[in-house]
């Protein structure tokens, strides 16, 4: 296998500028080879402020020492880079990206070869800047960037998710500027919280489809590398960008939460970097790493595992495979019990923060006997033998509800000798949005409807002797805003979960071609833990869940509270406190967002607050209430 | 019926000093019939500052209208009583109750007969007094309040109850620390402020010092020896407060002339308590004092005498306003005809010690939260760390009345644990309503004096007891048991991470009665028909269970008005480290004395560790706002098995 080797020096070029075509200058630093010559460059593409260093992060020292140019860019209106920015994913800042691509192909040190990579909000960019196709832009390595913003990131299942009011909304990384200049007044008077954008677009349709690949995958013409992890958000929507691309490819998922695989956990990690370096080396240098040759598809096929809050390591093992969903899945139906269950907007406490809010991974699923109890539950008998579950199981539900709205939670669980349920995957839907996301309709109380609901694509062997588990409920509270009207809901017979089960190669595929992160994993009490309770006000009937932890430049405080008498009435209570001494000045940005629902609207109330050397500098409110809109 | 009428006239004369032979004097208020001529008396006596409300109180007044001479006295150290006050059910306030029982006979007002009542801690003075067999003592009624106070108030099967420490030990330490008021002890006042203030200890330094069973205990306790009690003695009690299994037993043992009455309530007078129905309480108070205090001859003597309110499956409910039913006679305790009734299944498994099970057991019989908030909720609530069993559905109705209990063969991977068995009623639909529990550490199996560790491993027969019930389980409704090793609102988790096992041969007794035959007459109660109050007009207290995910700790918090004040508490228990748990509790009294404003705020920290609890007390008194006063105690003693 030929690879790059680690051959030169690196050096940081700071605050580079690219200009765009309508005169605004992004900013950029640089990290390459202290060499002559020209190389191929990777672009990161960030809103989060790619900040102020001097000594390269390591990811980008590695790709430099392999001859690789890293161009690293703020955002428009963001970071150091002019402008402003109005909303989430807009059309400038996309266009941007394709611009940027091709400017850096034009560079005296480029070889006009230009990879992308990215996590995140870093990672969907780079579906954007794809889709768009630049002709300079050779591959791409999307690391938990989903191919739809509206199902996987903001709306799962059709009700508006928590986290981005929790944790998304407040940070307001647009407005925090970090130089005392005109360009930053230009920034606090234009720039738009973007939680208002979200909220204002509750179903789907063109803002949702201008932000997203899906469904039109043959817009990206480079080769795509994907990797996520299980306890991430988009293990899902990457496996399935993957089986829809058109291009070469390739997909890894681990156990990981939503960090780079050098440095994920739940671990084991992997040394991430020699697998985008076999990417990119085949793709922008032609160098036949042997990438081509290796089965496509590496997933992470997890055990029972005790649940816990938090975890640094999972238990399980990688495996190769050779496409995407597995051909020789087997179909497993399980019929579901009938019945019916109490809509309670308190359920889900155990199902955690699982998949992207906490990173580290504080907020795993616990048991989930807790949600149980407020649930339709189905137990199979004990396995006479091992079940590998690999890929998208689907619920097929016959169901109908005293209201004209509510939602459905499928949760598929291992159940352990002991009781202990540990969940497999999960999903949700609102079932008025039974036929489309985007002309969601009301349910007719009391008549059937036909529901299937997809469940996240997962990996695990249940073991011999477990059962399996199916728990459907009303409320995901952690997830999904609660829907606003109390019901009884009720699964009919006929109602079936239909699993995925994979049996053993045949022949075996090699082991996959992987190698242990050079970081070894930390201690579970090294890892840096946020304030995370639940309280249930027994008197008021309402729970409450406050998640404060340290993210990105500052703290973020929240409290979600729903309401088991009044499910309409939910509110989330959000704060970010962004501190940065720069140039002698000590610069403080307050955001707080308070997001609630009454039976008519959702409304977004949004205040900044800066505070420069302890003097009010600027402050700012919006305030926006709109109707809901079947969620 | 031949029954006193409220015809007299009423007049109140504060402050008359009743004079102990050691020279303190209590401070009483009388409450007469305005006429001349002798009445028999009534004395109530508290340590809850009988001059906290105007006299006289509605029930004050009734009985003075129907001819009885009230005598509301201050226990010494507290209210206008001089002296001060150091233990919980102290033996010098029984020696005092005992002269001021002999000092009322004497008055010009008395007739030489007295009757005493209350409610709660002024109801359990009444059989203290009781027992040391006053002359003029005729008859006693005792509402709500346990008769044993180690086995039914502060260590229910051996472990430490959280309630004594959230409550009891700040709201006494704070109101033995207010002042007299100089409106009836005059200039004095100060004085007898002072003295308080530098002799008297919080409750809560005895209490945490006497976690075993002993002389302590049994001097303030009627067990053993109820034969003591001669007087006739009537017990009011309900289901929803804490004590109606102890009474029901006391009533079984006593020989004198005795009734019983058990309604649905929590800790309040039945004529003003919840969940619904009422009884008008005051017309059976009024016919057992008419006949044993003034000899009058009021049918009561040839009634059943014993009244039960059998309940019926309610949905659980943080507050319940009304609950379902009826009254039932009883000739005798436990009824001769309930048969005791082995549930069909052997109660066996392995089970891991989670300390924070129990969130869903309410205040339950504790009456903690008046008047009924933080009654129990869905049991499953607490299922995923409890053995779990159930019948099948109910063919036909099954009444259960009388003690129901557990034997148990446990073993433990550790030294001591305890053994939670809730009793439960499941609705067809699923839900989970609690009947009944107890709870028995199991280092206490032989005895509360002298616990001793098990031996890991090894096995060992648990005998415990259920709460005293009279409960009709409906037809098509399952029962089913619940088995933990904690039961944290109600016990102090025990200090060990362990897995526990049941072992075949464990057995849940139910006392299943048959329908009376021949049926006896319906009681002669007057039950008050009147639509439940809505639940918006319950004035709320803040009440919440928080789980922190990450510490992995568990925190039930409240805050009540109780009393003259406000109490505040926050109990946490740690899943990872159970033997630390930490109760952080307040008391704020405030009060006008010489037109100045007096704060007293006590507070409170009871905590454990692996070795030890600990106790601080603080008091702090503030006057027109400034410091006035300040003082704490700490006490640490060794866990000895709790």
């Amino acid at each position: 296998m030929n690879r790059s080797a680690a051959e030169h020096a690196v050096k940081v070029l700071r605050h580079v500028t690219i200009p765009m075509r309508d005169g605004v200058r992004l900013s950029a630093h640089l990290t390459m080879p202290v060499a002559e010559g020209r190389f191929p460059a990777i672009l990161e593409y960030t809103p989060y402020h790619k900040g102020d260093y001097t000594e390269p992060p390591a990811r980008f020292r590695y790709f430099a020492e392999r001859g690789y140019v890293i161009v690293n860019v703020d955002v428009r209106g963001t970071g150091d880079s002019e402008g402003v920015t109005t909303d989430v994913y807009s059309d400038d800042e996309r266009r941007d990206g394709y611009e940027a691509i091709e400017w850096i192909a034009r560079q005296s040190w480029c070889d006009g070869n230009v990879g992308m990579f990215g996590i995140s909000y870093c990672g969907v960019v780079c579906w954007h800047v794809a889709a768009q196709a630049p002709p300079h832009l050779k591959a791409i390595i999307v690391r938990s960037g989903t191919d739809d913003i509206y199902t996987e990131w903001t709306y799962p299942g059709g009700c508006p998710r928590p986290y981005m009011y929790e944790n998304y909304a407040p940070p307001n990384p647009e407005l925090v500027g970090e130089r005392w200049s005109e360009m930053w007044r230009q920034r606090l008077e234009g720039n738009v919280p973007w939680g208002i954008g979200f909220i204002s677009h509750q179903t789907d349709g063109p803002y949702w489809r201008a932000r997203s690949l899906r469904p039109d995958y043959g817009r990206v013409k480079c080769p795509v590398f994907v990797i996520d992890g299980w306890a991430d958000w988009y293990a899902t929507p990457l496996l399935r960008a993957f089986a829809n691309l058109n291009v070469p490819k390739r997909a890894l998922i681990g156990p990981w939460s939503h960090m780079w695989p050098d440095d994920a956990i739940p671990g084991p990690k992997l040394d991430g970097n020699r697998e985008c370096l076999k990417w990119f080396d085949q793709w922008l240098k032609g160098i036949d790493t042997g990438v081509l040759r290796e089965p496509p598809v590496t997933i992470f096929v997890r055990e029972y595992f005790q649940p816990t809050i938090m975890f640094v390591e999972d238990k399980g093992h990688f495996r190769a495979e050779n496409e995407w969903p597995i051909a020789r899945t087997r179909e497993e139906s399980l019929s579901l019990r009938e019945g019916a269950f109490e809509y309670r907007p308190d359920a889900g406490i155990a199902a955690g923060r699982h998949g992207g809010g906490p990173f580290p991974p504080w907020g795993m699923p616990l048991d989930q006997r807790a949600d149980e109890i407020h649930s339709l539950v189905t137990t199979t008998g004990p396995l006479a033998e091992d079940w590998e579950i690999t890929g998208n199981p689907l619920a097929e539900l016959r169901v109908s509800s005293t209201a004209d709205i509510t939602l459905f939670t499928v949760k598929l669980s291992d159940v352990a000798p002991d009781g202990t349920s540990n969940l497999i995957t999960k999903g949700y839907l609102n079932a008025t949005h039974r036929e489309s996301h985007a002309e969601p309709a009301p349910l007719e109380p009391g008549k059937v409807y036909e529901l299937n609901v997809e469940l996240l694509a997962c990996s695990y062997r249940v073991a011999k002797g477990h059962r399996l588990r199916v728990a459907i409920a009303g409320a995901d509270l952690q997830h999904c805003w609660p829907t606003p009207k109390p019901c009884i809901n009720t699964i009919h017979a006929g109602s079936r979960m239909i699993l995925p089960v994979v049996p053993s190669q045949a022949p075996k595929l090699p082991e996959p071609d992987l190698r242990p992160s050079p970081y070894p994993l930390p201690r579970r009490e090294q890892v840096a833990a946020p304030e995370y309770s639940v309280t249930h006000d027994l008197v008021r009937e309402t729970t409450t869940v406050r998640y404060d932890t340290r993210c990105g430049a500052g703290i973020n405080r929240s409290e979600f509270t729903i309401s088991r008498r009044e499910p309409a009435r939910t509110t989330c209570k959000a704060s970010y406190e962004y501190r940065k001494p720069m140039s002698g000045m000590d610069v403080v940005v307050n955001t707080q967002c308070v997001t609630s629902s009454d039976e008519k609207a959702f409304h977004h109330l949004v205040d900044a607050a800066i505070i420069v050397n302890g003097r009010p500098y600027f402050q700012k409110s919006w305030n926006i209430s709109v109707p809901r809109a079947f969620c | 019926m031949n029954l006193s009428q409220p015809t007299y006239k009423v007049r109140v004369i504060r402050h008359v000093t009743i004079p102990m032979r050691d020279g303190a004097r209590l401070s009483a208020h009388l409450i007469l019939p305005d006429a001349p001529g002798k009445f028999p008396a009534i004395f109530e006596y508290t340590p809850y500052h009988k001059g906290l409300y105007p006299e006289p109180w509605p029930r004050h007044r009734f009985f003075a209208e129907c001819g009885y001479a009230i005598a509301h006295v201050d226990i010494r150290g507290t209210g206008d009583s001089e002296g001060f006050t150091n233990t919980f059910a102290d033996p010098q306030q029984i020696a005092d109750g005992v002269e001021t029982v002999e000092w009322i006979a004497r008055q010009p007002w008395c007739d030489g007969n007295v009757g005493m009542t209350g409610i709660s801690y002024v109801g359990f003075v009444c059989y203290q007094v009781a027992m040391h067999q006053p002359k003029p003592l005729k008859a006693i009624i005792v509402y709500q309040c346990m008769t044993d106070h180690y086995t039914s108030w502060l260590c229910p099967g051996g472990s430490p109850r959280p309630f004594p420490f959230e409550q009891t030990a700040p709201l006494m330490t704070a109101y033995n620390a207010v002042p007299p008021n100089p409106e009836f002890v005059g200039e004095n006042w100060s004085a007898m402020w002072r003295e308080r203030l530098e002799q008297c200890e919080p409750w809560g330094l005895a209490l945490i010092s006497n976690l075993l069973d002993g002389p302590f205990w049994r001097e303030r306790s009627l067990p053993p020896d109820f034969d003591r009690i001669r007087c006739a003695t009537f017990w009011i009690g309900g289901w929803s407060d804490a004590y109606s299994d102890d009474f029901l037993r006391a009533f079984a043992a006593m020989k004198c002339p005795k009734k019983v009455l058990i309604g649905p309530w929590a800790h309040s007078y039945a004529k003003d308590a919840l969940p619904l129905p009422r009884v008008d309480d005051e017309r059976e108070c009024l016919r057992w004092f008419d006949q044993w205090v003034k000899g009058k001859d009021t049918g009561i003597k040839d009634e059943p005498p014993v009244t039960l309110f059998v309940q019926e499956f309610c949905p659980p409910d943080i507050i319940r306003l009304e609950d379902r039913g009826r009254f039932q006679s009883e000739n005798e305790w436990p009824p001769a005809r309930a048969k005791e009734t082995v549930l069909p299944f052997d109660l066996s498994g392995t089970l891991s010690y989670e300390p924070s099970v129990g969130v869903a057991a309410g205040r339950y019989v504790i009456g903690q939260l008046p008047p009924i908030w933080g009654m129990p909720l869905d049991q499953r609530l607490d299922e995923p760390h409890s053995l779990v069993f159930t019948t099948e559905p109910l063919k036909e109705d099954m009444e259960v009345i009388g003690h129901p209990h557990a034997v148990l063969q446990v073993s433990s991977t550790a030294d001591i644990a305890y053994f939670s068995v809730k009793l439960c009623d499941v609705a067809p639909d699923g839900t989970s309503a609690l009947v009944t529990k107890g709870g028995r550490n199991a280092t206490h199996r032989e005895s509360h004096t002298n616990p001793t560790p098990l031996e890991p491993g090894k096995v060992y027969e648990l005998t415990i007891g259920l709460q005293a019930l009279a409960y009709a389980f409906k037809a098509g409704h399952r029962v089913r048991v619940m088995i933990a090793n904690a039961d944290f609102q109600n016990a102090w988790p025990t200090p060990k991470p362990c897995v526990n096992t049941l072992h075949p041969g464990s057995r849940l007794f139910l006392p299943i009665a048959p329908p009376q035959r021949p049926e006896l007459p319906a009681p002669d109660l007057i039950v008050l028909s009147q639509p439940p109050p809505r639940r918006e007009q319950i004035p709320p207290p803040e009440y919440a269970i928080t789980r922190d995910l990450v510490r992995e700790t568990t925190t039930v918090s409240y805050s009540i008005r109780a009393g003259a004040g406000i109490n505040h508490s926050r109990f946490t228990v740690s899943s990872k480290k159970p033997a630390q748990a930490v109760i952080d509790s307040s008391y704020e009294y405030n009060a006008t004395r010489a037109g100045a404003a007096v704060s007293v705020k006590a507070h409170c920290v009871t905590s454990s560790d692996e070795k030890a609890f600990h106790h601080l007390a603080d008091v702090e008194i503030a006057v027109n706002g400034k410091p006035h006063f300040q003082k704490s105690w700490i006490v640490s003693v060794p866990r000895q098995c709790c």
